[in-house]
């Protein structure tokens, strides 16, 4: 791209495209096809796929005139992003980063997706900021209306320019490692995110998978699984039995028990996707006592916050009805299970959410990762490390670490319950990279949107992962990457299977919880190795 | 003439001081954005500090009251300052010694300044001996500037970005480092530099008696104070607010707090956004407290 106002050049052509070649290599681990993917021909007339060749919204194209009107809303849009009381919340550190940056770009290799993709000009986490910085001046700042190109207010707003920037938005996960890298402190990952807002709060487009089967789905049937509370209750017999079956025990999984000390709230998908995962909680809070309950209100049994992903007002929505079930429950204290953007919401965003003197502030919201490590610390529990006698890494959400600085307890853990066989990968903690998952794009599965993240921002991971594990690779053992969060299961899941990584070098994946559980010396061990859950 | 130099000598601090005060009084008066901090924080103990860890990695955190390292808020923003650190680290262009050697010419140029006016106010007779920082000042400026110019118009990655306003901040710069170095390079230049600010402290620059050069470079200075607040130069202090006010800042509410006022009224704000989910006018917390709401359309 020879200039930035290029961008809004009036094409249904992708203004570049993804060569397999040019994508940051794998090699010598895997041997890829340098065949690269192109969609389908009937898709360019149906479909805007002119940013990248891929999209994630499968919008019909609109008439002249319905252009003319998303251009009048992007541009109102803006104007309530720089609005003080429609966008209280995150007023301040988005207008200080259209303001002040330097563009000295030291913030480009900080991305997983820039570096994944072979350092294509679009994905860098400045390249969007900037689009939107020149929008700003050239209609919002008397200098940019006055002087134009001269102060780099170049860029004039099309339905092109928009349709474009509206994929660029879910072309980031969000995970701010650009804002570490910021010698000004500019955070490019939250422009981002208000852009994400922008078209969900004034023009209603958000990716399906998060606003309609997302945050609407979840306010409306209780989870963003659709799965409702009868049938939670049935989930939840359903683990009891199994946890019976596995282990011997007979274990009763508290529901809605008045009073408990802790309401423990995990991610929804994990009933559905790995209920092995929540019974390994079931069965390390009973070992140790914990007087705990989880929620069969509706929403009180499904953790995740999209929200958080891209509306202010869905995030709110769904956080304040997680705060009232927790304090309709008499407990203490909310914990947050294996799932990372819930730590944040509830942690982090919250705390500012609801003024302190109301009773819903007043519930502790705390993560699972200290009380799992003080569980494991005292004693309370048995365990054998050798149980976990395979090489072992650990992969950290961002959320958790690097936007809530809980960095420590879960290499503690793992270190406790593991014979020497943890090893780091490189970088790692609050510099770690980003699945490739993040903010939903493990869940957005519309039109190719899923062959852009698997190909490009699962990448980098998939290349962490191999190099971490390269003196073991051809040793017929089971490697486990474990992760604290669901989103990034899901997305070791999909690197694991489309990178063959289980197939070829039975590297396999596994939650923090059930780690631990496998350690147990009183019941067989927990985990499965030598499959993969799909 | 000496009347305008005298006016842009006194108002010329007075708006670098009261354009940065204004511009920071109207950030402080933004709303309280939600928490949105990046590990690891320069206040946090010592051991946590290393790796980036927090309070919220204690059980029962808000029991608790946090170990603070204070000062290491005020320490951390000097490696940014003295020597770019994260430029150093993490930027791929090789603009780092350019961007240090402009900004130590920068550094050296307001200490330069200060003991100008010291040795005019106290007559201690110290320039002399200490006009290698003006020198050193004038040249790493004018150097960094050349660079940053060059690795601008360059590198693609960097061009593309960078607008004519960029490359006049840099040129800006440049001639005000370079009227300094031919200014003190003249035979006289230190002599005239002191006499220049003894007539500005006095009340009467004796404009005959010095050269051109001279004369030109107090102005350029004169100007580039006042520019700095409302320009790009402004990068400098707003990063008090960018690091302490947001990236920094941890600490959760306390009851009865002027944040927990604060978000009591933010919460009353209209949300006037016009999506199909949204109630346009009604307040943030109506908003929040209307979970059973199904799409207007």
């Amino acid at each position: 791209m020879e200039k930035l106002k290029d961008f809004a050049k009036e094409t249904n052509q992708p203004i570049f495209e993804i060569n397999n070649d040019e994508l940051i290599s794998l090699s010598p681990y895997l041997d890829e096809e340098n065949d690269s993917y192109k969609a389908p021909d009937d898709w360019f007339d149906k479909y805007d796929l002119s940013l990248d060749g891929f999209s994630g919204f499968p919008f019909i194209n609109p008439s002249e005139e319905e252009k003319e009107e998303i251009i009048k809303k992007f541009l109102n849009g803006i104007q309530k992003l720089l609005n003080p009381e429609s966008n209280w919340t995150f007023y301040k550190p988005f207008f200080l980063s259209l303001k002040h940056c330097v563009k000295c770009n030291t913030c480009a290799e900080a991305c997983h997706i820039y570096v994944g993709s072979g350092k294509k000009e679009i994905y860098r986490p400045n390249f969007r900021s900037e689009v939107l910085r020149r929008i700003y001046k050239r209609y919002f700042t008397i200098s940019g209306k006055v002087l134009k190109s001269f102060v780099g207010a170049d860029i004039e707003v099309t339905y092109s320019l928009i349709r474009r920037l509206l994929e660029l938005a879910y072309r980031c996960t969000l995970c701010r490692r650009c804002a570490l890298y910021c010698p000004v402190g500019i955070d490019n990952g939250l422009i981002a995110r208000e852009l994400r807002k922008l078209f969900s709060q004034e023009l209603g487009m958000a990716p399906v998978e998060v606003y309609k089967k997302g945050t609407r789905l979840h306010l409306q049937t209780g989870s963003t699984t659709g799965m409702k509370p009868h049938t939670f209750i049935d989930v939840i017999k359903f683990i009891e039995e199994d946890i019976h079956e596995k282990t011997g025990e007979k274990i009763t999984i508290p529901v809605d028990k008045k009073g408990a000390d802790i309401m423990l709230l995990h991610n929804g998908g994990e009933y559905l996707s790995w209920p092995d995962h929540i019974a390994a909680f079931a069965i390390l809070f009973d070992a140790a006592g914990i007087n705990y309950t989880l929620s069969s209100e509706t929403l009180g049994y499904d953790g995740v916050n999209y929200g958080a992903w891209y509306d202010d007002v869905e995030l709110a929505r769904v956080g304040l009805r997680h705060l009232q079930i927790a304090h309709e429950l008499g407990v203490k204290k909310l914990v947050i299970g294996e799932c990372g953007h819930s730590h944040k919401v509830y942690s982090v965003i919250f705390d500012r959410i609801l003024p302190a003197s109301s009773p819903l502030w007043n519930i502790q919201r705390e993560s699972c990762l200290p009380l799992m490590w003080e569980i494991v610390r005292s004693g309370v529990v048995k365990l054998d490390p050798m149980r976990n006698n395979f090489p072992i890494t650990f992969h950290d959400s961002c959320n958790i670490v690097r936007l809530m600085g809980i960095v420590s307890p879960q290499r503690k853990i793992i270190k406790a319950i593991s014979p020497g066989t943890f090893r780091e990968m490189k970088p790692n903690g609050t510099y770690n990279y980003c699945c490739g998952g993040g903010s939903g794009f493990a869940i957005i599965r519309s039109l190719n949107f899923p062959v852009f993240r698997n190909k490009v921002s699962l990448r980098l991971k998939t290349k962490q992962i191999l190099d971490t594990f390269s003196d073991v690779l051809n040793q017929d053992i089971p490697k486990v990457v474990v992760a604290t969060c669901s989103n990034c299961k899901g997305s070791l899941r999909d690197i694991m299977k489309i990178y063959e990584l289980f197939h070829k070098y039975k590297i396999n994946y596994s939650g923090l919880a059930d780690l631990i559980v496998n350690a147990i010396t009183d019941i067989p061990p927990f985990l499965n190795l030598e499959e993969m859950e799909e | 003439m000496e009347s305008l130099l005298m006016i842009l000598g006194i108002l010329s601090p007075i708006i670098l001081i009261l354009g940065i005060a204004i511009k920071f009084y109207k950030i402080s008066k933004m709303p309280l954005n939600v928490r949105w901090e990046i590990y690891p924080l320069p206040h946090e103990s010592e051991e946590k500090r290393k790796y980036g860890g927090s309070y919220m990695e204690e059980l029962n955190w808000l029991e608790k009251r946090p170990e603070r390292y204070t000062l290491g808020e005020y320490i951390e923003p000097f490696k940014e300052i003295l020597y770019l650190h994260k430029v150093k680290k993490f930027n791929p262009y090789g603009i780092w010694i350019w961007s240090m050697a402009l900004h130590w010419g920068i550094w050296l140029l307001f200490l330069w300044m200060g003991i100008l006016i010291i040795n005019s106010i106290f007559n201690l007779e110290i320039t002399s001996k200490l006009s290698v920082l003006a020198y050193l000042s004038y040249i790493l400026g004018s150097l960094g500037v050349l660079g940053l110019i060059v690795k601008r118009g360059t590198i693609h990655d960097l061009k593309i970005y960078t607008s004519p306003i960029d490359y006049l901040n840099l040129l800006f710069l440049l001639i005000l480092f370079a009227s300094g170095l031919f200014a003190i390079m003249n035979k006289g230049g230190i002599n005239e530099s002191i006499t220049y600010l003894e007539g500005l402290l006095k009340g009467n620059i004796p404009v005959d008696e010095l050269s051109l050069v001279i004369i030109l470079h107090f102005l350029i200075f004169k100007l580039f104070l006042i520019y700095i607040p409302f320009s790009k130069f402004f990068h400098g202090p707003v990063k008090y607010m960018t690091f302490h006010k947001i990236l920094w800042d941890d600490m959760y509410q306390i009851k009865g707090s002027k944040e927990e006022k604060k978000i009591s009224e933010q919460l009353n704000y209209r949300v006037r956004w016009t999506g199909p989910h949204i109630l346009s006018d009604k307040s943030w917390l109506e908003n929040a407290q209307n979970t059973n709401l199904h799409d207007k359309v």
